[in-house]
């Protein structure tokens, strides 16, 4: 990476850090909460480009993850407020309103579904693979429609956010710094993961995975532990958008949002990290601009997408890689 | 060491192979002869389980390939440089070797990134380079090189010098006769007859998917007949 994009790489950290007090400085709060809704689906959209970026597993099913985590912070914060057991069961596990508890099982329960799935779904490839995960996404998409107990087809509201300890997670401005550490960590931990020698296997099958085999590598289960981190990722960006709107509802398991991932990680550029919180951030910006004139803005956003494919081949961060080199 | 026996296969409808028998003894260079679409590859293909035989056997020190998939042959310690090489684009030099070399961490390893430097100084020059960014010469001993590191008891190579220029190719047939020198069997496909017989232990003669000659190197180097009937030269 050239010293110009780390540069602008640090200048954006440097206003996502100062954002609030800009925000409250002009007035504005409502960036403060927009921006929040950015990093966590930066955070998806990162765990998105693990898989589909590095792995060539084009998930079509990602928010099943997402999904997935939210309602566990939002059925866990449910029983916790209610004080009964999950599941109504007498000897069952309680509730729980703890973020870092609920984070972890989040991302528990993500791993279990993942592995489960993925180990069906990493047995094909191409179009099969991204059909394969659209129908389990929806799948569970349906389940969580009928599951009435939880809000079925209306959602479940949850009666405040989760617990941190030194943090009042109700305070707009200190969730936001809560989701900035989540996703600092996170692109942190996903640039370790990707030059790790785990990381050169996925990467290595991803053009050729039968040469890989050849190197000795069981390919299929390195896939598959990579689908798992993924999902783990989604899940964990699941819990904070829990938190951030009080509310899920099957929406979150929805192909749309799974779609609009995908969208997110081209936009940015396959396999860069980067990329894939830039494109979350363009993309939102894009929705809000403009759907502030039309309902319709996916009409508008459909186009750039096309210019950004045919000439930005490796999504906007290449784009910005290519001009600093030009530049350099 | 390895050995084949009456191993058939082939591509859908067609059969390639039919019947061939191969004999590798530890420590010796033996090459794979024939005009194209004879089954050389195809050969090494069913060694290295990239294709299934329909029948015959593979035995390689004592373990019957056919009933392990690609990664456990690897496992075993063939190494293997494809006629493609494979180079993967998206890793750096480093990183090709590194992938190779992790896997076998556990057992004893001769190979280490600076004995593979040492032996391809050019590829030291180009470490962090792309696997998409270096010339032919460069991804070919970069091929060879990765199949080092799995500290491989056989090394094939198919096509090694294929479509180099000729000092490069003369940098490779360096190689691999100092790697001979080391005691390393290999098995080889090339169309460099000539070079090839000079440096091969036994010579194995491919037509129409079946072995028709086999003997000394030496032998079919002052053969003219036996070359110009199965070779062309």
């Amino acid at each position: 990476m050239s010293r110009r994009v780390m540069w602008i790489l640090a200048g954006g950290g440097l206003l996502l850090l100062a954002l609030p007090w800009l925000a409250q400085a002009m007035d504005e709060s409502y960036l403060t909460t927009t921006v929040t809704r950015v990093m966590i689906l930066a955070i998806a959209a990162v765990s998105l480009d693990l898989i589909v970026g590095y792995g060539a597993m084009v998930s079509f099913g990602h928010a099943a993850f997402f999904g997935l985590g939210a309602y566990v912070a939002a059925i866990l914060s449910h029983h916790f407020h209610l004080g009964d057991a999950l599941l109504g069961l007498p000897y069952g596990i309680g509730g729980s309103n703890e973020l870092l508890l609920v984070m972890l099982l989040a991302m528990l329960v993500a791993a279990v579904v993942a592995a489960l799935t993925g180990l069906i779904s990493l047995r094909t490839q191409g179009i099969h693979f991204i059909m394969i995960t659209l129908a389990f996404a929806q799948m569970l998409f349906y389940l969580f429609v009928s599951l009435d107990v939880y809000g079925g087809e209306d959602g479940l509201v949850m009666s405040g956010r989760n617990h941190l300890p030194g943090i009042d997670t109700a305070d707009d401005n200190q969730f936001y710094y809560v989701c900035l550490l989540a996703l600092l960590l996170y692109v942190f931990l996903a640039r370790r993961l990707v030059n790790s020698p785990f990381g050169r296997v996925i990467r290595g099958s991803k053009s050729n995975p039968r040469r890989m085999q050849a190197l000795g590598y069981q390919t299929y289960w390195y896939r598959l532990v990579a689908y798992v981190i993924a999902a783990t990722g989604a899940a964990l960006a699941g819990v904070l958008m829990a938190n951030m709107n009080e509310f899920v509802d099957p929406g979150l398991f929805s192909w749309q949002l799974s779609g609009e991932l995908l969208v997110m990680v081209i936009l940015g550029g396959l396999g860069t990290i980067y990329g894939a919180v830039i494109g979350a951030s363009v993309f939102l910006l894009l929705e809000i601009l403009l759907s502030a004139y039309t309902e319709h803005w996916m009409f508008f956003l459909g186009p750039f997408l096309v210019l950004v494919v045919i000439y930005a081949r490796h999504g906007l961060f290449g784009l910005l890689q290519n001009r600093a080199r030009r530049n350099d | 060491m390895l050995r084949l026996q009456q191993v058939h296969a082939g591509y859908g409808g067609s059969e390639v192979l039919s019947g061939v028998d191969l004999l590798l003894r530890e420590g010796e260079v033996v090459t794979l002869l024939g005009r194209n679409g004879m089954g050389k590859s195809t050969t090494i293909h069913c060694i290295m389980g990239q294709l299934a035989c329909r029948s015959g056997s593979i035995v390689f020190d004592g373990c019957e390939l056919n009933d392990l998939p690609a990664f456990r042959r690897a496992r075993l310690g063939i190494g293997w440089v494809p006629e493609e090489r494979h180079i993967f684009p998206n890793l750096s030099v480093q990183e090709n070797l590194q992938v190779a070399a992790a896997n076998f961490a556990s057992a004893q390893q001769p190979w280490t990134l600076q004995r593979v430097y040492q032996l391809f100084p050019r590829l030291q020059e180009r470490v962090q380079h792309a696997g998409n960014q270096l010339s032919g010469g460069e991804q070919q001993m970069l091929a060879i090189a990765r199949a080092l590191m799995i500290n491989p008891r056989l090394l094939i190579l198919d096509e090694a010098t294929e479509g180099l220029a000729p000092l490069i190719r003369q940098e490779i047939w360096r190689v691999i006769e100092q790697l001979k020198q080391q005691g390393l069997s290999i098995l080889i496909v090339d169309k460099h007859i000539k070079t090839l017989l000079q440096l091969a232990d036994r010579y194995y003669l491919m037509e129409k998917g079946q072995v028709v000659s086999s003997g000394e190197a030496s032998q079919l180097a002052q053969d003219a007949g036996l070359q110009a009937r199965y070779l062309g030269v």
